[in-house]
């Protein structure tokens, strides 16, 4: 992909945050980014990823989404963190591409490599490792991850609890199974059953599937 | 300083100089802890002025015989006054003339204003009957602590409400029908009545006794009845539970159809505090009790309206430490005997399960739970409707069977997401601490997934939850995983086992700022060794 391409994802999502001031770290991208497909801990880099770090190093919400940068001082960056995941995880979690995480908690977005597109682009999945560790979809490419993020954001901040709980009033994923069948291609890589060998096989997954593709 | 007969100026002079030297109170949190509702402050002083020049009027009214005397004892704090203690005192002899209430308020108003408008402490308020009229004095020397049912903000209402009045009318009824006097004869009765907020709710004898023989016995005429009931209901304005302790006498003289009643003493008592109760936690709930309470005198009767300004948490505080807890043996055991036996603990342990508990209800459940318990604190248990009751039975219910099935994968993020808001905000210092060498994590040392096996401890408390360095916290969940693999469904104690397995191999990185690929051997040590005690707890070598 072009690094000039129009990410129309991330700008909705970049909007979203600073109209409602949730942006607490924000960092320009300050290192060569690998090229799309270049290997990271052995995997295929994504190529929206790729442009998406070109255009912005790092960001934390004060909702928790945290995007890892390329190179970072502590040794908490887009490569060390995949060598780590390479060398202690089981497969299928060991075969996907970490990116981003929620703060302080054990939940991890990653990129899906061997369910990547024509174009070489990638699913994006939310990964559990409190308990047993599982991992469900949540985009069908790294832009819609942002743009579905984006909606659930608003949707989060205009919800009647949030005054009272926060950033628990809705949870992503869980809560919005409809923001998530907006994502058609995505919908159709579930209906196909592409996840299965992630998803857990328990009852409230299941459920949740079949909502996502009730609603779509 | 003990004043009598001093005129109107002197009284003023003196109470403004009490102002200066008695810990003055400039009006603001009326020591509560909350802002003041603002311009109203002084409207409210002045209600307070009148509603006690109501109350002392409604008892002196009836007193006409000269050399009678009464005493008040008030606690002044905020502008707020609390009635203490009445006695009457000393009869009188001849009648005097008749006197007007304007007449008896133009005198008394000055004096009970100046001490409002910035006195904090006891107050005696003398009346004496002469001839022409009351001798009103006034006595601020004596120290005291503020009793715990004294108010520390003022309400501005003007009286009591209709309600209140009945049951003041009731209550004295059932204490005079204690004090039966011998026909030309005298009695005397010593009796304790409870109060919650403004409701009588109880009663105790505490001994009878005829003073003077005579013949069989006769009721306590209307007259007195009503006098009782006067004298109760300036004591309703106190704050939460306290008993009035109330001395009596009765006497019959000849021709009367009726006997004469008096109370020469009414004294509140404030319980003692159970010993096991955390004194912070008690101060936090009797602050925001009262300032909810004031509202509700001031007419607010929606619980959602009364709550507003109050966060989850405070709510959960003030249901715990209410009257409900202590009477929700009697009121859901049945159906929800876990959620009453983490009530019962009280305190802070109580409040912080339940608010995690509520968190888990939906919006509209919650909003029912918070409008049917603000009914039961305010009102009394017996206020709800059959409807009500049995609703919040279903609810009681309801938070009985959430706490004790497992969490979902939902719940869990919820309830990850708010331990994190929770830690952060109370712990912002170690926040910064430990992000400064790499990432961390929250760990449950009792983890989500087994919060069900202990539906009586809020999964989310601090001492539930440790900071660790992102790779330690891995390290712990792989010895979880172990446990996981080998026990579908364990039990408490095999759960606590490997929390404290996991405290004694990885404690010594818990608050501790953590750098990626630090101490890799050690914590591979650690979870190695740990695993292997799982390992021995599961096959009981």
């Amino acid at each position: 992909m072009n690094t000039a391409a129009p990410l129309p994802g991330l700008t909705h999502f970049l909007e979203v945050c600073q109209r409602h001031q949730i942006l607490l770290e924000k960092e320009p991208p300050t290192h060569p980014v690998p090229p799309a497909g270049a290997p990271i801990a052995g995997l295929p880099f994504d190529p929206m990823l790729a442009v998406i770090h070109s255009r912005i190093g790092h960001f934390r919400l004060a909702e928790g989404l945290t995007l890892l940068r390329l190179v970072d001082a502590q040794g908490f960056d887009l490569h060390q963190v995949n060598e780590r995941w390479r060398g202690e995880r089981p497969e299928p979690l060991r075969s996907l591409l970490v990116f981003a995480k929620e703060d302080l908690l054990a939940y991890y977005y990653a990129t899906v490599p061997s369910l990547a597109d024509a174009r070489g682009c990638q699913p994006v999945v939310d990964i559990d490792v409190h308990a047993a560790p599982h991992a469900i979809p949540v985009a069908s490419d790294v832009e819609r991850f942002f743009d579905t993020y984006a909606r659930y954001l608003e949707a989060l901040v205009q919800s009647p609890g949030f005054e009272e709980d926060g950033f628990a009033a809705l949870v992503f994923p869980w809560d919005v199974p409809e923001l998530l069948a907006a994502d058609r291609p995505l919908v159709e890589l579930l209906r196909a059953g592409r996840f299965d060998f992630l998803l857990p096989r328990d009852e409230e997954t299941r459920q949740w599937v079949a909502r996502v593709v009730d609603a779509a | 300083m003990n004043r009598e007969n001093i005129g109107n100026g002197q009284a003023l002079l003196l109470a403004l100089l009490l102002v200066g030297c008695a810990g003055a109170m400039a009006p603001g949190t009326g020591g509560s802890g909350y802002e003041e509702p603002t311009g109203s402050w002084e409207e409210a002083r002045l209600a307070e002025v009148e509603t006690a020049l109501e109350h002392l009027w409604s008892i002196a009214e009836g007193v006409d015989r000269e050399g009678a005397r009464l005493s008040f004892t008030f606690w002044v704090h905020g502008g707020a006054l609390t009635l203490l203690e009445h006695r009457r005192e000393q009869e009188g002899r001849a009648e005097g003339r008749a006197v007007e209430e304007s007449s008896f308020a133009r005198r008394l108003r000055p004096l009970l204003t100046e001490y409002l408008r910035g006195k904090t402490g006891e107050v005696v308020v003398t009346l004496r009957r002469e001839e022409s009229g009351w001798v009103m004095g006034s006595d601020a020397t004596h120290l005291a602590p503020r009793p715990p049912e004294a108010k520390t903000w003022p309400v501005n209402r003007r009286g009591v409400s209709a309600n209140t009045r009945a049951e003041a009318l009731a209550m004295a009824s059932r204490v005079a029908k204690l004090l039966p006097v011998p026909s030309r004869g005298a009695a005397s009765l010593r009796v304790e009545v409870a109060l919650e907020d403004d409701r009588f709710t109880d009663w105790e004898h505490q001994g009878y006794e005829v003073t003077r023989g005579g013949g069989g016995p006769l009721p306590l005429s209307e007259k007195s009845i009503e006098q009782f009931a006067r004298v109760l209901l300036p004591f309703t304005h106190g704050v939460g539970r306290r008993t009035l302790y109330l001395e009596l006498h009765g006497e019959h003289e000849e021709q009367s159809p009726t006997a004469r009643g008096m109370m020469t003493v009414a004294r509140t008592r404030s319980p003692a505090s159970p010993p096991e109760m955390d004194p912070d936690f008690a101060a936090r709930y009797r602050a925001m009790h009262e300032d909810i309470l004031r509202g509700w005198r001031e007419g607010v009767r929606e619980g959602a309206e009364l709550l507003a300004r109050y966060t989850l948490e405070e709510m959960a505080l003030w249901y715990v430490g209410g009257p409900l807890t202590r009477r929700a043996g009697l009121l859901f055991e049945s159906v929800a005997p876990t959620v009453t036996r983490a009530l019962r603990r009280g305190g802070t342990k109580a409040a912080g399960w339940l608010h995690t508990s509520l968190r888990r209800l939906p919006q509209a459940e919650r909003a029912a739970f918070d409008r049917f318990w603000t009914k039961v604190q305010m009102e009394g248990a017996e206020a709800l409707s059959h409807a009500e009751r049995q609703e919040l039975l279903t609810l009681m219910n309801r938070i009985e069977r959430l706490v004790r099935q497992p969490l979902g994968a939902t719940e869990r993020r919820r309830l990850r997401r708010l331990a994190r808001e929770s830690f952060v905000k109370l712990h912002p210092g170690l926040d910064e601490l430990m992000r400064s060498k790499g990432p961390y994590e929250l760990h449950h040392r009792r983890p989500l997934e087994y919060a069900h096996c202990f539906p009586e401890e809020d999964i989310n408390a601090l001492d539930n939850l440790s900071a660790v360095g992102e790779e330690i916290h891995q390290g712990i969940n792989r010895v979880w995983t172990e446990f996981r693999n080998a026990r579908a469904n364990p039990s408490a104690d095999e759960v606590d086992k490997v929390v404290d397995i996991v405290d004694r191999h990885f404690s010594r990185w818990y608050a501790q700022p953590h750098a990626p690929g630090e101490s890799a051997e050690a914590m591979a040590d650690a979870t190695r060794l740990a695993v292997k005690e799982v390992e021995r707890l599961l096959s009981g070598r």
